[in-house]
Parts: structure tokens; C-alpha cells; sequence
């Protein structure tokens, strides 16, 4: 059986053939964490999608230098990345666009009373999510979120393992900080007690 | 889909942090486990796509590239002739400056002297004017008359 490396490299030997359905295969297995990431960042869902298409649109004008020993989400999250940061640093916004609550509370889910309670969570860690910069917010929903190892965070961020745990100690401080400050949530996460 | 950070992590095996980790995937699960791209994404990507196909950016690449070749050229080409020009205006009006009289004498006397009479034309006499006299030679020991 073919591992998902394996599978990328393959996928890559296709679309440099000029494999129009290897491409959507690939976007296929990437589009949701790439999305979500993209979101992540610039917390607007128009810009999230403005991302995902243009960082799909550079990956296939670059697939003939891309060099493919395994996994492409890095390189897929570090284009990511890198155009979210840089469209949220010009256009910042973090707002909670009105579709997301009204899917969110349109959508059948847990009972009311852990759902209230999901919903006020999240909306607790949305908005310390918020407080923090764009490369903050990215390097928190990079490891937190998509499970990447610090040397792959390394190579998203292009900066040196040391550089990246200095960027995830700091920004789990100031999130931390965030938390703090609101006091609907409870202490023992937030103080470490 | 919200995925666990690996265990082979040595920074973040500290409590809290894994509490702040569980906190973050779990207030943000919420958000993001269902945020997925519009199906409508996909064709506006392989349309892009095409759209940049049909147009060819390398190509778009090389003739902006030999745009820039040629364009340095008709500048070599332009700035040589304005330095030719130059040298060439400065050439001439070095040359054409006042110079010496004695340079310029000769053709004026030439022409003056080209526009006398031809020499031989025989000139004419006024009657009243008459021939002069020959002089008498006279020869030692010669006959009188």
C-alpha cells in the first residue's frame, strides 16, 4: 500500500506529466488543512479561500522545481503561510464573520448546556487567538492545530528550530496572557495551577 | 480535522502547555473541524491555471527578457549616434573657425588674377595717342641719316 509520501511523490511525477487529475487529487487531500490554517490566520473566510487559490496556483507553476521526498504539506503550509501572513499584515481582520456563527448555530451538535459551553470556549480562544499576531496565530495553529513537528514548523517558517520554539514559547505566553484576561474561563489552565 | 501535536516533542511536554495545547484544539475545534473550501473553489483555480497556461508566463519571461536585450541595444545604438554626432559637429566647427589670411589669400588673388583680360588680346590704341617713337639705335660707328 502506497503511504501518503509515497503517494505524494507520485502525485508530483503526474502533474509534472502534465496529470490534470493528479493536481486534483492533490488539492483534493490538502484543501480542508490548508483552509483551515489559511482561516486561522486571517480569520476571514474570503481571504482564507483567496489564499488556498493562490497557493495552489504557485504550487503548480512551481511543481517542476519542487523536490519531492515526501509529504508536500509543509511545502503547501509554508506557501500558505507565508500569503496569509503577509495579506493579514496589510488587511488585518480577525472578525468573526456572521455566516460562521449562524452555520455554527444552525448545525445540530451536543446537548445546549455543552454546547453553550463549547461555544463560549471557543469563543474565549478565538478572540485570545485574535490578540496575537499573524506569525503568533500561525505558529500556534501550525503545532496546536495541524500537528506539525517543530523541525516541519522549521521549514514553514524557514527559521531554525531554536528560532521556532522561541516563537511558541512567546506566543503561548501571550496567549496565555489573553486567557488571563478574560474571566469567564477557569484559572487552572490559564495560571498553570 | 484536528490533529493531535506528536509525542517526540521535548519542549512542550510540560503540563500546562499540553492543558493550553487541549484548550487551543479544543476551543478551536469547534471553529475550524468543519471549515472547508467552497466547492466552487476548484474550478476557479484550474481556470487560473489555464488562463496562465494560455498566456505563458515563460514565454511572457522571455520576451519581456528580450525586450530588456533589445531595448539596451536601440539605447547603445542611439547613445553612440548622439556621441558620433558630437564628435562630428565639434569636428566641423573646429574646422570651420576663422584661420589665418594667408590661408585664404591665394584662392582670393587666383580668382582676381582669372578675371583680367586674357593676355593675348592685343590691346587697343587711342588715335591721339600715338605709337610712340621707336627708339634709333644707333650703331656705333654706323652711317647717318
Amino acid at each position: 500500500m502506497c503511504t501518503p509520501e509515497h503517494e505524494d511523490v507520485g502525485l508530483v511525477t503526474r502533474i509534472r506529466g502534465g496529470d490534470a487529475v493528479a493536481f486534483e487529487l492533490l488539492y483534493d487531500k490538502y484543501k480542508r488543512p490548508l483552509y483551515q490554517t489559511a482561516l486561522a490566520i486571517t480569520g476571514d473566510r474570503g481571504a482564507a479561500e483567496d489564499v488556498v487559490q493562490d497557493c495552489f496556483v504557485r504550487a503548480y507553476r512551481a511543481m517542476d522545481r519542487v523536490v519531492a521526498l515526501g509529504s508536500l504539506s509543509p511545502w503547501l503550509h509554508r506557501i500558505v503561510v507565508n500569503l496569509s501572513c503577509s495579506r493579514s499584515s496589510r488587511d488585518r481582520r480577525w472578525l468573526t464573520t456572521l455566516d460562521a456563527w449562524l452555520e455554527r448555530i444552525a448545525a445540530p451538535g451536543p446537548p445546549p448546556d455543552q454546547a453553550a459551553e463549547q461555544v463560549e470556549v471557543s469563543e474565549i480562544v478565538r478572540q485570545a487567538l485574535d490578540g496575537l499576531n499573524a506569525k503568533q496565530r500561525a505558529v500556534i495553529v501550525l503545532f496546536y492545530v495541524q500537528g506539525f513537528s517543530l523541525a516541519d514548523l522549521a521549514f514553514i517558517l524557514n527559521c531554525p528550530v531554536g528560532t521556532v520554539k522561541s516563537r511558541l514559547h512567546y506566543a503561548c505566553k501571550a496567549f496565555r496572557e489573553r486567557l488571563r484576561e478574560d474571566k469567564r474561563l477557569a484559572g487552572e489552565i490559564i495560571y498553570g495551577t | 480535522m484536528v490533529h493531535k501535536p506528536n509525542g517526540r516533542e521535548t519542549l512542550y511536554q510540560d503540563p500546562i502547555d499540553d492543558d493550553l495545547g487541549s484548550l487551543v484544539r479544543w476551543g478551536l475545534e469547534d471553529t475550524f473541524a468543519e471549515a472547508s473550501p467552497p466547492d466552487d473553489l476548484w474550478p476557479k483555480i484550474r481556470a487560473q491555471i489555464e488562463a496562465q497556461s494560455d498566456t505563458k508566463p515563460v514565454s511572457h519571461a522571455g520576451v519581456r527578457r528580450r525586450s530588456l536585450s533589445l531595448a539596451s541595444l536601440v539605447q547603445t545604438v542611439v547613445v553612440s549616434s548622439l556621441v558620433l554626432a558630437f564628435v562630428l559637429e565639434v569636428d566641423r566647427t573646429g574646422s570651420s573657425s576663422p584661420r589665418p589670411s594667408a590661408d585664404r589669400t591665394p584662392v582670393v588673388e587666383h580668382s582676381i588674377f582669372d578675371s583680367g583680360p586674357p593676355r593675348d588680346i592685343p590691346r587697343l590704341r587711342p588715335v591721339a595717342d600715338p605709337e610712340p617713337q621707336q627708339a634709333v639705335h644707333r650703331r656705333m660707328g654706323g652711317a647717318t641719316q
